[in-house]
Parts: structure tokens; sequence; C-alpha cells
């Protein structure tokens, strides 16, 4: 449909300017517009399609292996220029591909979801060994973004996204990724809590345990000054979170206490969900330990993520936003009108010269280049 | 070429474009509607599976005797029916401390997340139900160009209207009655 709207009227404006010009667009001409501008508007779509879908998701694991590996130079520079010919009177610069140095070293580091992190090299070959690699520890946890289709994103209109808009502030989705790998996964929204440091140090920790069995990236978010239905605010806003999020939402009191708890995550195991609330609830006070322990135990025992295929039948609700719709038509309409112009202009098949537009001809208007040579003699010949 | 065989080959290559775009087309929306009818079937048929899986878990979790699964899942579909009717789940715990007299705090507790998670995971699935009708419906049937191509194939070749939610009569009669009560909470 987004392709149809972005083509139809480009595709009047061809058969128009095919009667419109005569002589000067030939039917093969028509055919190459249409081409042309189908390709054009198959990209915006695949433009719209992949912005309205792109999303990102965090992988979280440990550090598996570092290494030091020697690959092909990356430094490459034009050598041996000399002027060739190409021609009668013409001449064109013609310059070999050389290389810096015969090798280039990487210093790599690699997670336990087999992703690999280029730590910069200190000198440009590499030789150096970087402070930053040299500090890495196996082991450690890694947090790393994923890219993925949110088909639920893309479509306004499911019924998996809540409706509405909020004009009050709200806190951003935690995805300030840092030192290559690292990640804070606590979020505090109107309550500050003392030991931050400690609840990312340990939620890292716990990510990285059960970040690839699980499939999962353990979000927790403690609420100051909030009642429980700013819950569903939350939930609209992230629009449910990323699809192996698990998210805790703690609406903390200014003494400590635990007012509520809700939890986030797309799954079809709604009992993981049921269970952290009700097990966060009874703990009562912002006890760092007991919730991680009690996040540890639900998350291995009940957590499984729903997989986003569940969602594929959305791809037909993809509407693009008004800005990209507007912006996407008069793209397609400037580049319809240079197409026209193009082949107005140009013979680009070199037969305009034979070509007859019988649009004109049927309303007298429009004649043939040798229709008009034979009235050009026949006018001399009575002069 | 003369005139008349440019305007006779334009319209040939023209006819044969069209005829080329609109049998791809026809084969793509053909294709859509028949993933699409039997993704909502199958969606129907998980719904049902989720359903009759709700009342064992109940049965599983409170530890209920084989012999008296089937009158839990007799009264658990009643009840929930009847989700915000007279004695709702009362009715279910009721039933559960007859069959097992040492349902404990615990246990009962337990028994409880089952069926909110229960509940919650029937109404998502209920909702993806209408989710794909709706794609179905709102963005393959009722659009000018691919809608008449797909009627013109004699689809829908269900009876969207048969493949529902469940839903209980309560609401189903406010919905009717255009009126509902203020619920009680004694």
């Amino acid at each position: 449909m987004i392709f149809l709207s972005f083509f139809a009227l480009p595709l009047l404006l061809f058969i128009g300017g095919y009667i419109w010009f005569g002589r000067k667009i030939s039917l093969q001409e028509l055919a190459l517009q249409i081409v042309i501008q189908a390709l054009f508007v198959g990209t915006i779509c695949a433009i719209i399609y992949h912005k309205n879908t792109y999303d990102e998701e965090t992988w979280n694991g440990r550090v598996a292996s570092k290494s030091r590996d020697i690959v092909s130079c990356s430094h490459a520079y034009p050598c041996n220029c000399r002027m060739e010919s190409c021609g009668k009177d013409c001449t064109t610069l013609h310059c070999d591909t050389c290389y810096m140095h015969s090798y280039d070293v990487v210093w790599i580091v690699r997670t336990s979801n087999n992703e690999g992190v280029e730590i910069s090299r200190i000198d440009l070959q590499g030789l150096g060994e970087p402070p930053r690699w040299a500090a890495v520890k196996i082991g450690e946890p890694t947090s790393i973004s994923h890219s993925y289709e949110n088909y639920i994103k893309a479509s306004p209109d499911t019924l998996f996204r809540s409706q509405g808009d909020t004009k009050e502030s709200m806190p951003g989705y935690p995805n300030g990724y840092y030192d290559y790998y690292r990640l804070d996964h606590l979020v505090q929204f109107g309550v500050s809590v003392p030991d931050a440091a400690d609840w990312n140090r340990e939620l890292a920790e716990l990510n990285a345990d059960l970040g690839k069995s699980k499939q999962v990236n353990i979000i927790i978010a403690l609420v100051g000054g909030k009642e429980r239905r700013w819950f569903k605010t939350l939930e609209r806003h992230w629009i449910g979170g990323k699809k192996n999020d698990a998210v805790l939402v703690i609406g903390v009191d200014k003494d400590g206490t635990i007012s509520w708890a809700e939890t986030m995550a797309w799954t079809d195991h709604a009992y993981f969900k049921v269970k952290l609330r009700d097990d966060i609830r009874e703990i009562g006070k912002l006890d760092r330990t007991a919730i991680l322990a009690a996040i540890r135990s639900d998350v291995s025992g009940h957590f499984k993520h729903k997989s986003m295929d569940d969602f594929k039948y959305l791809m037909a609700s993809i509407t693009p936003t008004t800005t990209e719709y507007v912006v996407g038509l008069v793209l397609s309409i400037i580049i319809s009108v240079l197409l026209i112009w193009w082949c107005e202009e140009k013979d680009v098949f070199g037969d305009e010269d034979e070509e007859f537009n019988w649009f004109q001809r049927l309303c007298g208007k429009g004649k043939s280049k040798k229709e008009m040579e034979d009235e050009k003699w026949e006018h001399w010949g009575r002069l | 070429m003369g005139t008349l065989g440019k305007v006779v080959t334009g319209a040939f290559v023209g006819l044969v474009a069209l005829v080329i775009v609109a049998v791809v087309s026809a084969i793509g929306i053909y294709n859509t509607c028949i993933t699409n009818e039997a993704a909502i079937k199958a969606q129907y048929a998980e719904n049902q599976n989720n359903y009759d899986k709700l009342f064992k878990m109940v049965a599983e979790t409170a530890q209920v005797p084989t012999m008296y699964a089937k009158d839990l899942k007799d009264l658990y579909v009643s009840t929930t029916q009847t989700r915000y009717g007279k004695g709702g789940s009362k009715a279910v715990f009721q039933f559960l401390r007859e069959h097992n007299p040492t349902l404990d705090a615990g246990l009962y507790k337990q028994v409880q997340q089952v069926i909110e998670s229960g509940r919650i995971d029937f109404e998502s699935k209920q909702a993806s139900l209408i989710d794909r009708k709706r794609v179905y419906e709102s963005e393959i049937l009722k659009t000018a160009v691919t809608g008449s191509i797909a009627k013109a194939m004699g689809f829908p070749k269900i009876d969207l209207e048969k493949l529902g939610i469940v839903t209980s009569e309560t609401t189903t009669a406010a919905f009717e009655s255009k009126k509902t009560e203020p619920f009680k909470i004694r």
C-alpha cells in the first residue's frame, strides 16, 4: 500500500509527460522512467520499513577471551601515479593502491555471546598494547547492543501497544553504553539511592550470569512519588520494553519502603511477572540483596521471552508517520519530474526521430519530424 | 513501423505489463490471505489450548486429586464465564479447600498467582486473536485495491465472526444494555 501511494502520482505524471511532450519522450523512455521510479519508490519503502522497525536490544554475557590479531593493513593511499592515454587528445591519471604497513594489529575482546569488540589502538598500526585491552579481565560482565526488527514499534494501532501520549517527564530507556561493553541497568526516577554503583555492579553480574542462558536483559527502575498506575505510562513510553527485557519497576517511599512493584516483559509466561511482583512486595524494604536474589530466582525459574516472530503479522500494518509520508511523496514527485525533464531533453535510446505521439496526432496537434520536414518543403515549394 | 503499429505495440506492451503486475499481485494477495486465515485459525486453537491448560495448572498447583480435576474444570469454566458475577473465583477456592484440606497459605498464594497469571496469558492470547483479525480485516480485506482483489478470489474463506474471543455473560449483557452496575467490594 505504501508503495502504491508513492508510485501512483508519478505514474500519472509519466503518462501525462509521454502524451504532452509527444516525440520528445519515446515509449522506451516511458518504460525506463517507470522502472527507475519503481526502484526509487522501493528504496524509499525499504528505508521507511527499516527505520520504523529498527530497534536495539542488549545482550549480556562475560568476557570469554582477548587476543592480539594480525590483519591486513587498512591504511591505503594512492601511489605510482602516471598519466595514461584514453584515446586521441585524452589522458587520465591512473594510480595504484599502496598500503602503509605490511600488516595491522587489532586488539580484540570476545564475549560469551560470540561478540567481538575492538579496543582502540594507541598507534596507527596497532603495535603498542592498549592499556584498556591490558585491563580487560576474563569473566567480567559485558552488555552489547544488537539490532532487531520490532514490529510493535512500527505498528501504532496494534492492541499490544498502549495508546495515548504523556506530557509529563519520563525516564529514558537505559541504553547509555560506555567503555566498550558496559551499561548501567539501574534507572532512578524521583528517587536517588546512595548505593547506585553497587546496584549497577551487582545487576551487571546478574545479567552476565543469566544473560546468555535465559536470553534476558534485566533492568530495575526505582521510582519515587508515583502511584502504581504510573507504571502503565512507563510501559507506553518504553513501548513495553525491548524483546528480551525483564523490567522490574519498584515504587519507593521516602523511608525506603516498597509501595508497589510491577514487571514489564514480552512473555507468554505471565506467571514470571506475577511471581516476581509478589516476591518484591513481600520483601517490603529496598533491600538490594534480597531483591536481586528474588530476581535471580524468578528469572532462572520462570522467564522466557516471546519471539518477535509472533508479531510478524503486524508487517501488514506498518504505517509511515505523517512526516515520512510527506517527505516520501515529495521526493517521489521530484524524482519523477526530473526523470520527465531528463527524457524530454535527452534522446536516451536515439529513437525520438521515429517516435510518434498518437494522442497529439489524434487531437490534430502534433506532427512527426518527417511530416514537419515535408510541410517545410511544401511551404518553400509554394513560395 | 507505421503509426498505428506503434500505438498497437504500445498498447500491447502496456497490457502485458498490466497482466504481469495483476498476476503477481493476485498471487501475493492470495498467499497473504491464506497465511492470515491459517494464523487466525491457529491462534483460535491456541486460545482453546491455553484455556484448557489454565484449569489443569490450577488443579496441579493445588494438588487436587486427578479424580476431581474434571469437576474443577467445569467449575473453573463457569466461574470464568461469570468472572465478575456472583461468587466469582471464590467458588474455585472453596472447591480447592474441600478437595485439599491441607491447602496452606503458601499453596493458596501460589494458586492465586497461577490463576492471575493464567488469566493474563489468556487475555494476551485473546488480544492476539483480535489483533490478527484487525490486521487481516483493516489492512487487507477492507483496503480499496487489495481488498477488492481478495474478495474477487473469495476471501474471507473462514467465518471471522465465529472465531471470536471468549467473554462472560455479564460483559455481553452490559454491552447489549449499555448499562453496568458499580462493582461491589462486599
